[in-house]
C-alpha cells in the first residue's frame, strides 16, 4: 500500500473507530430509555438497538485485524486470549457470589460492560508490553 | 530473538515509520521487533534482509538463553 493511501486508510479507520464507539456508548442509553416506556414496540426496539449497538464497533475491530499486519494480528490474538481468561474469571465470580448468597442475581449489564472493559484493558496492556524494550 | 534492526535503520537515517512503509508493516511492528518483543515472520524477515542487502542471519540472532 502506498504511504498516502495508507494514511487515508488510517484516518478513515480512526473516524470509523470514533463513530462506532459513540454508537457503542449511546445505544445502551437510548435502549434503556425505550425499555422504561414499557410498550411492546419500545421493548422490541430496545432489544434490537441494544444488541446492534455493538455491531459497528465489532465490525471496525474485525476490519482492523483483517487489514492489519502480522504484529496487529498477534497483538489482538494475545489481547483476546487475556480478555477471554478475564471474562471467565468474571463470570465464575458472579456465579459463585450468587451461589454463596452474596448477590441475589448477577447484573448482566455489569457482565457485558465488564467483558468490553477487559477487552480494552487487555488490548492496551498488550500494546504496552510489545512496545516496551526487553 | 536478538537483532540489529535499530542499528541498521539508524545507519540509513530512516525513521521506524519509514522502515515500516518500506517493508509493508506498521510503525508499531518495527518498534516491537526492535525492542525484541516480537519475532517477525519469515516473509517479513526476508523482506528486511533484502532491504538491507544482508542475509537473515546477519540481522537476526537466536537468543540462546531462551
Amino acid at each position: 500500500m502506498e504511504p498516502n493511501s495508507r494514511y487515508r486508510s488510517a484516518v478513515r479507520s480512526f473516524y470509523a473507530w470514533i463513530g462506532s464507539m459513540i454508537v457503542l456508548g449511546g445505544a445502551p442509553i437510548v435502549a434503556l430509555q425505550l425499555v422504561e416506556r414499557g410498550t411492546l414496540l419500545a421493548r422490541v426496539a430496545a432489544v434490537v438497538l441494544g444488541v446492534s449497538g455493538s455491531l459497528p464497533w465489532l465490525w471496525v475491530v474485525f476490519n482492523i485485524i483483517r487489514r492489519g499486519d502480522e504484529f496487529v494480528r498477534r497483538m489482538h490474538l494475545v489481547a483476546g486470549t487475556f480478555a477471554f481468561a478475564g471474562a471467565l474469571v468474571l463470570v465464575s465470580a458472579a456465579d459463585w457470589l450468587v451461589r454463596a448468597g452474596f448477590l441475589s442475581h448477577p447484573n448482566l449489564m455489569v457482565l457485558w460492560v465488564g467483558f468490553l472493559l477487559l477487552w480494552l484493558i487487555a488490548l492496551l496492556g498488550t500494546q504496552r508490553y510489545f512496545e516496551r524494550e526487553r | 530473538m536478538k537483532n540489529r534492526l535499530r542499528e541498521l535503520r539508524a545507519e540509513r537515517g530512516w525513521s521506524q515509520a519509514e522502515l515500516g512503509v518500506r517493508v509493508g508493516v506498521s510503525r508499531q511492528a518495527i518498534i516491537a521487533v526492535e525492542g525484541e518483543r516480537f519475532d517477525p515472520s519469515l516473509p517479513l524477515a526476508f523482506k528486511l534482509a533484502r532491504l538491507f542487502g544482508l542475509t537473515i542471519e546477519d540481522i537476526f540472532e537466536p537468543d540462546e538463553g531462551k
